[in-house]
């Protein structure tokens, strides 16, 4: 409950400094807050054999809701980093947009430690009010409007679904409690109550992380949103609905009759195929990783599959490594857009090495490991994914994954080629020192989480 | 009196599920953006006849408590939306989502 009291504060917090025109004080007071948040997690680390339970035992902060906070705090962290250069400092709009972006994170947290399914929707709607704001915040633009409406009327049915889902799961067993619910299901008989009250909030999740068929607004919104925001929405607001999904499936609707993992399956090889054929023929680069991003919430989809017999690890070392590449790839646009009016097709990459060699080596290195490519930390998350479904025998499914991600290689090759494609005139694309340093580190992280996965093994 | 008896929790469930569907096909097809607000409206409504219906059926009172809090989040919710509404209607002078075709590819 502290990691929560944290975020809220600190989102508090920023307004207040606004309000006292302390505008200045705001990075500043978030890092450190973040970093507090980080601090009080692994504090808490290690409680696992009586896990904090709160509210009447609606939160419990056990080592993987614990490992999930420390992740979204550090991705929320960096995004602050890279994103404190994109807006002018000193506007309100920037502290409202930040304490925008906390609030939500307190969802994120939520999410990551529900036992309870009030609490699972109350997270979801934490995590996503605000990013209906968020995408919208360009008020002037039509584009980040038109992202803005889609996103909320699409994320409110979503809302909906899962709720009627909640709902029919309430009247099959009598209780919220995810453990009454397995407890229930654990009996083997399935009443049609539960039966469709789970196809529902599998359907409302599907919408959340936008696996295929449920995934046509994404492209859309990341698209039209303002980049950073579009960074935050594939980083954390994904990771989030990952976290909440695993547990639902993995802890509370075991086991379920065999049709429901056939349908994951079904979903997996759609987003895979679907996602990756049409972002072959995107010229946008923004809209093109939204595609990527579709396909990485498919293979992510893979975790959830395996639910009942995989660690939770996995999936948190596949959204940190997948967060990463994301942060560095989304900024990066945002950087080459701003100064070629918000033209972000793949030519306005064109010579980048030449006018911002850091930036380029970065981007470089994220979409080689979005591809998967070793010694990059996306190839051991897709390592983990396959070796998983394997176990599942789903071999139909991997030969899709790899034939899939062989199509990824080459749309992400088309924007390295076009970085490296010498130009004339070319002039340098000033960024800050703190974010040419932060890419730099992060690009560095993607190379040292790879031959860090063995300590994986000894959580 | 017998009329009431003969009420069962499938009425409830049945008329729950009408309302969602008729919110959820509104959403889907109808191109006027306040009309899609209401729809979200009744869903969330449809969801909150359910879980009362189930509250009753079980004798708890959680799923009463959790409509009080679907409607405060319904009504964040909608403030949000609103918000959104006006500010496109700002921009483009219409409420009709059919003005909304600049993101494709």
């Amino acid at each position: 409950m502290k990691e929560i009291v944290i975020i809220s504060l600190l989102g508090i917090a920023v307004l207040a400094l606004d309000v006292l025109k302390m505008r200045k004080l705001v990075l500043p007071v978030i890092m450190l807050g973040l970093l507090g948040l980080i601090g009080v997690s692994i504090a808490d680390w290690g409680l696992n054999e009586t896990p904090f339970a709160q509210y009447g035992g609606m939160l419990t902060f056990d080592n993987t809701a614990l490992s999930f906070t420390i992740v979204f705090a550090s991705i929320a962290l960096l995004w602050f980093i890279l994103a404190g250069d994109n807006y002018t400092a000193g506007t309100s709009q920037r502290t409202d947009i930040f304490a925008l972006v906390l609030f939500s994170l307190c969802g994120a947290v939520v999410l990551s430690a529900y036992t309870n399914l009030v609490m699972l929707f109350l997270g979801v709607e934490i995590l996503s009010i605000p990013v209906y704001v968020l995408a919208a915040s360009q008020r002037k633009n039509v584009l980040s409007n038109e992202a803005g409406f889609k996103y909320f009327f699409l994320g409110s049915l979503a809302s909906a679904v899962l709720l009627f889902g909640i709902s029919l799961c309430y009247g099959a067993v009598g209780s919220f409690e995810l453990k009454a619910i397995q407890e229930h299901l654990s009996g083997g008989f399935y009443s049609p109550l539960i039966l469709t009250g789970s196809a529902l909030m599998l359907i409302g999740f599907a919408f959340k992380i936008s696996v295929a068929p449920f995934h046509l607004w994404a492209p859309d919104v990341y698209q039209g949103a303002p980049t950073p925001v579009t960074a935050y929405m594939s980083t954390i607001v994904k990771g989030a609905a990952f976290a909440g999904m695993f547990k639902l499936f993995g802890s509370a609707l075991q086991p379920l009759p065999e049709a429901y993992s056939t349908a994951i399956v079904f979903m997996i090889a759609i987003t895979l195929i679907a996602s990756n054929i049409t972002a072959v023929v995107q010229t946008d680069t923004k809209r093109m990783l939204a595609f990527s991003s579709i396909s990485h919430a498919g293979f992510m989809l893979g975790f959830v599959l395996t639910a009942s017999t995989t660690s939770p690890k996995y999936l948190i070392y596949y959204t940190l490594t997948y967060s990463i590449a994301s942060l560095i790839s989304f900024f990066v646009i945002q950087h080459v857009a701003a100064i070629q009016n918000e033209d972000a097709s793949t030519d306005a990459f064109k010579g980048l090495i030449k006018r911002s060699p850091v930036m380029a080596v970065s981007m470089t290195v994220a979409l080689l490991s979005m591809a998967g490519i070793p010694p990059l930390s996306g190839f051991l998350g897709k390592y983990y994914v396959i070796t998983n479904v394997i176990e599942h025998e789903h071999m139909a499914l991997v030969i899709i994954m790899v034939i899939t991600s062989a199509i990824g290689a080459f749309y992400y090759l088309r924007v390295i080629s076009a970085i490296f494609t010498p130009i004339e005139n070319a002039g340098r694309i000033m960024v800050s020192d703190s974010t040419r340093r932060t890419l730099a580190v992060l690009s560095v992280l993607l190379v040292v989480v790879f031959f860090a996965a063995s300590l994986l093994e000894l959580l | 009196m017998e009329l009431y008896h003969n009420i069962t929790i499938n009425h409830y469930l049945v008329l729950a599920a009408v309302l969602f569907g008729m919110g959820a096909l509104g959403i889907l097809f109808r191109r006027n953006a306040i009309i899609m607000f209401m729809c979200i409206e009744l869903m969330l409504n449809a969801v909150n006849i359910s879980l009362v219906a189930f509250s009753k059926m079980w004798n708890h009172t959680d799923a009463q408590v959790f409509v009080f809090f679907i409607m405060v989040v319904a009504a964040a919710e909608v403030a949000v939306g609103l918000a959104i509404l006006m500010m496109l209607y700002r921009n483009t002078h219409s409420t009709d989502t059919s003005v909304l075709n600049k993101l494709k590819f």
